[in-house]
């Protein structure tokens, strides 16, 4: 995203929902391997999913109505994305 | 406002709540408020002499807005009436904002963009996760605003907030190492060069600006950010510094090999 030369704000919530997509199919993956860096591996990925939700628990209407705004604003999208969580 | 799990209306339309309420507190309030500054009671240097405004007691032109205070918009004694003009500016931009909203998102075939990968194996264009193509939305906010559509009044607003640089919102700043770094304005710089730059920081700590007190100190490192968070003393933060110069040179006792890293990028 950083090398892109247009506007980019409008990604950044659906940048976090693929993170958090591609780390739960990860997980899903990984939940009943044995291998020891298959086990590792499944325990770090659950670390980085609570760091990724730490900051995504930020992007509320008090703290992160730029983004909420930007991706509204998006005329491909609008509220497309908050849709799936309903 | 803030979006509750509990409650039984749907995340689409808190959030749709949310945004409206937020384009007219940010944009609609400030528009049909305009501040009349008593005379006197800014600092003239910070003001370009304007007789007509002075005369009138509007508000002087501002260009760096260097006058501006929250207080000032807040305090109901120095809100003016609004202007019919302004009014009807933030009724047309509420009015778009909801229009745009309750209307179904654009769709790229219909607008005149294509796809570039449209030919392969990610055949769905609008999916943006496959291949995070995604047509230029900047380009479409202009051509509203050229041909003055029903948007036209969004324009601005959408213009103001997806010019915004990602790592500038505070949110993902936190996130970012690139402000540490290069500061504010957008430049190319990529990643590798960015890691260097932050051996390059601990080398300048390294090579003899002990003397730079704890405020200064920018803790990248692991070493940094897990003892500069306990050391509040001068005597323990030297100890930091002297651990970090240890790790760096590579020497026994060390924590980390930045100083093996350091010399690999440097000296090949």
């Amino acid at each position: 995203m950083s090398k892109r030369h247009t506007v980019t704000l409008r990604h950044v919530i659906t940048v976090y929902n693929d993170m958090f997509d591609h780390m739960d199919g990860m997980m899903q993956a990984l939940a009943k391997k044995t291998t020891q860096w298959k086990e590792e591996f499944f325990f770090a990925v659950k670390l980085a999913q609570q760091k990724l939700s730490k900051y995504s628990a930020e992007v509320t209407p008090l703290t992160g109505m730029i983004l909420i705004s930007a991706h509204i604003l998006d005329p491909f999208r609008k509220l497309r994305s908050f849709r799936q969580l309903d | 406002m803030d979006i509750n799990p509990e409650d039984e209306t749907s995340y689409t339309t808190q959030y749709h709540d949310a945004y409206l309420k937020y384009g007219e507190n940010e944009y609609c309030a400030k528009l049909q408020r305009e501040p009349v500054n008593a005379l006197g009671s800014l600092p003239s240097s910070n003001l370009i002499p304007c007789p007509t405004a002075s005369g009138s007691r509007q508000s002087s032109f501002d260009p760096y807005d260097l006058s501006s205070d929250d207080n000032e918009y807040l305090t109901p004694n120095n809100v003016a009436a609004t202007t019919p003009g302004r009014s009807d500016r933030a009724a047309h931009i509420f009015t778009a904002a909801r229009l745009c909203l309750n209307l179904p998102h654009a769709g790229p075939n219909n607008w005149g963009q294509t796809n570039p990968n449209l030919n392969d194996y990610h055949s769905n264009p609008m999916d943006i996760s496959s291949t995070y193509w995604v047509p230029d939305i900047t380009d479409w906010w202009r051509q509203q605003e050229e041909t003055h559509s029903k948007y036209a009044d969004l324009c601005y607003v959408a213009r103001d907030i997806i010019s915004i640089i990602p790592r500038g919102v505070t949110v993902e700043a936190s996130f970012s190492l690139g402000p540490d770094v290069v500061g504010w304005r957008q430049s190319k710089t990529i990643g590798e060069m960015l890691r260097e730059e932050v051996i390059h920081q601990h080398n300048v700590i390294r090579s003899g600006s002990h003397t730079q007190s704890s405020q200064t100190l920018r803790a990248t490192s692991p070493v940094l950010l897990n003892t500069s968070r306990r050391s509040q003393t001068p005597l323990e933060l030297s100890k930091v510094l002297s651990d970090t110069a240890r790790a760096f040179s590579g020497a026994p006792g060390s924590t980390c090999s930045y100083g093996g890293a350091f010399r690999m990028l440097h000296l090949g």
